[in-house]
């Protein structure tokens, strides 16, 4: 099997950026990444675009890919267009890691668009909430927020967190995300901030969720023996992974922990290897359960994690140092790109300020919609530095 | 194998429960039905009308202009659905449930449940 190197990452931006189009979002990030990876956009052979809700939002469907690409001179190759909710974009960095492996493609762009904010926030919530089976919940009123908020509310009944890991792993979040420029939220919060603001839904309040959110993200992806990646340090794929939702036999049955597990033998990787991790904390303080879900840790063992510092900045294993989908924003399609992108710049060693020390083994974790009380889909991939640090 | 082209009830309004389905071969429960068990894969289902009373594991209190409360409740092992809460306030969970169906039929909400006891 042929072995995929990450040649190139860009982005736009993540925040509200209610002058620029779809296809403003996407040319930054496109043009980002090939030109981060010394490459051309006629060097591109095939294309994967993640989007989620431009059909809602914008009346673009069926070929948004396309739609986008035609700006910057993307033309003849294959555009396939991915959709799958939140976990868009990190389907579409699985398909172009399954082009290369299968020898189909030399050079495969990803983008990740989305723009949510169109001046009517109760659209683009309505928008948010076809993320579901709509058999299943219509007129429910079950939005994401809530199946999060159902999820800690047990973890805080049972004991196994307690309110205040909630409000610290969000400190956490926006803590990062004041350190990166791209991020759409900068700002360092306090406890009493976290605490005093609007309640969304118990235990949740309003600076523990992510928000609407405009940006886009793309990377390139290339064979790892390919000598276009001579001269930086090399970035491989070594584990990739996507499962559905299903019904579990227990409480740790779950789609996140299979999938990881899914990701973590095709990589050959513990997850107690890993150097940085980013994972979909679409509310701040799910970070929490995606750390058990991982494989971070034991189950019952999230605060302790948090407490512990092991997933700050300086910590072992940092878990979002980009400020994740609660403070480096979360537009939709974009986010599992801009996972990946955060991890190689990591792994390159060029993340700033929010640098994670030097990190060899990085993962990310993005999921979308839901089923059955679960994601309705997840992908894992585990990325690895290649060559040493000096 | 001769496939069934009729749309599976969800509700009974005459006993007042929900209609899922069963595996005979498994015994695994699901609501709505489906026609091929997500456990074992048998296609050897039978509608089945579920528990009126269920375990509600998880509650939260959506806070928007009007606040609604929406929970996880248990009806049998292995089966959980998602569905509004009423007549809540201050309950403890776990905590027993029954289930409401709405009378009227055209209604966004069809059912609810409500703590075992109250109305």
């Amino acid at each position: 099997m042929i072995g995929v190197a990450i040649a190139g990452v860009g982005m736009h931006p993540f925040g509200r950026f209610p002058e620029k189009t779809l296809k403003d979002l996407a040319r930054v990030a496109v043009l980002g990444a090939l030109g981060d990876a010394g490459l051309g956009v006629k060097d591109v052979d095939a294309v994967y675009s993640a989007n989620a809700l431009a059909g809602l939002l914008q009346g673009q469907e069926q070929i948004r890919g396309q739609s986008v690409l035609r700006e910057v001179g993307i033309d003849r190759v294959p555009v396939v267009n991915v959709e799958n909710a939140c976990a868009s974009g990190s389907s579409a960095v699985r398909e172009g890691v399954l082009a290369i492996r299968a020898g189909a493609a030399r050079t495969v762009l990803v983008v990740g668009f989305e723009k949510m904010f169109v001046g009517d926030r109760d659209r683009s919530l309505a928008a948010l909430e076809s993320a579901a089976d709509l058999d299943l919940v219509a007129g429910l009123g079950l939005q994401f927020t809530a199946v999060y908020a159902l999820r800690l509310r047990k973890a805080l009944d049972s004991g196994r967190l307690e309110p205040r890991h909630l409000v610290d792993v969000t400190v956490k979040s926006h803590a990062n995300g004041a350190l990166n420029p791209v991020a759409a939220h900068r700002e360092p919060v306090t406890p009493e901030q976290v605490t005093a603001s609007r309640p969304i839904a118990d235990p949740l309040t309003l600076l523990m969720c992510s928000s609407i959110c405009d940006g886009a993200a793309a990377c390139v992806l290339v064979a790892d023996h390919d000598p276009r990646l001579d001269g930086r340090p090399r970035v491989r794929v070594r584990g990739s992974a996507s499962v559905s939702a299903f019904v579990g036999e227990s409480e740790t049955d779950t789609p996140g922990a299979l999938c990881a597990t899914t990701a973590y033998d095709e990589a050959g990787v513990s997850p107690h290897e890993l150097d940085v991790v980013e994972c979909h904390d679409a509310m701040a303080p799910a970070e929490l359960l995606y750390y058990e879900q991982l494989g971070l840790c034991q189950p019952g063992d999230a605060g302790d994690l948090l407490e512990q510092g092991v997933t700050a900045l300086g910590g072992r294993t940092p878990v979002n140092p980009s400020g994740g989908l609660c403070s480096r924003g979360h537009p939709v399609g974009a986010t599992g790109v801009a996972q990946i992108a955060e991890l190689v710049w990591q792994l390159r060693g060029e993340a700033g300020a929010r640098q994670a020390g030097r990190p060899r083994l990085a993962l990310a974790h993005n999921s979308g919609g839901w089923v059955d009380g679960q994601p309705a889909a997840t992908n894992v991939h585990v990325l690895e530095r290649v060559d040493p640090w000096n | 194998m001769e496939l069934d082209q009729r749309e599976r009830p969800r509700l009974d309004p005459g006993q007042g429960r929900l209609v899922g389905s069963r595996c005979t071969a498994c015994g695994a429960a699901s609501w709505p039905g489906r026609a091929v068990c997500h456990r074992c894969g048998s296609t050897e289902i039978e509608a089945a009308s579920l528990s009126s009373e269920g375990s509600l594991l998880s509650l939260t209190t959506v806070r928007l202009e009007a606040p609604y409360a929406i929970g996880e409740v248990e009806l049998e092992p292995g089966l959980r659905i998602y569905a509004q809460i009423r007549d809540a306030d201050g309950i403890a969970t776990p905590a027993p449930v029954r289930v409401v169906l709405s009378s009227d039929p055209d209604a966004a909400v069809a059912f609810w449940f409500v703590p075992v006891g109250r109305r």
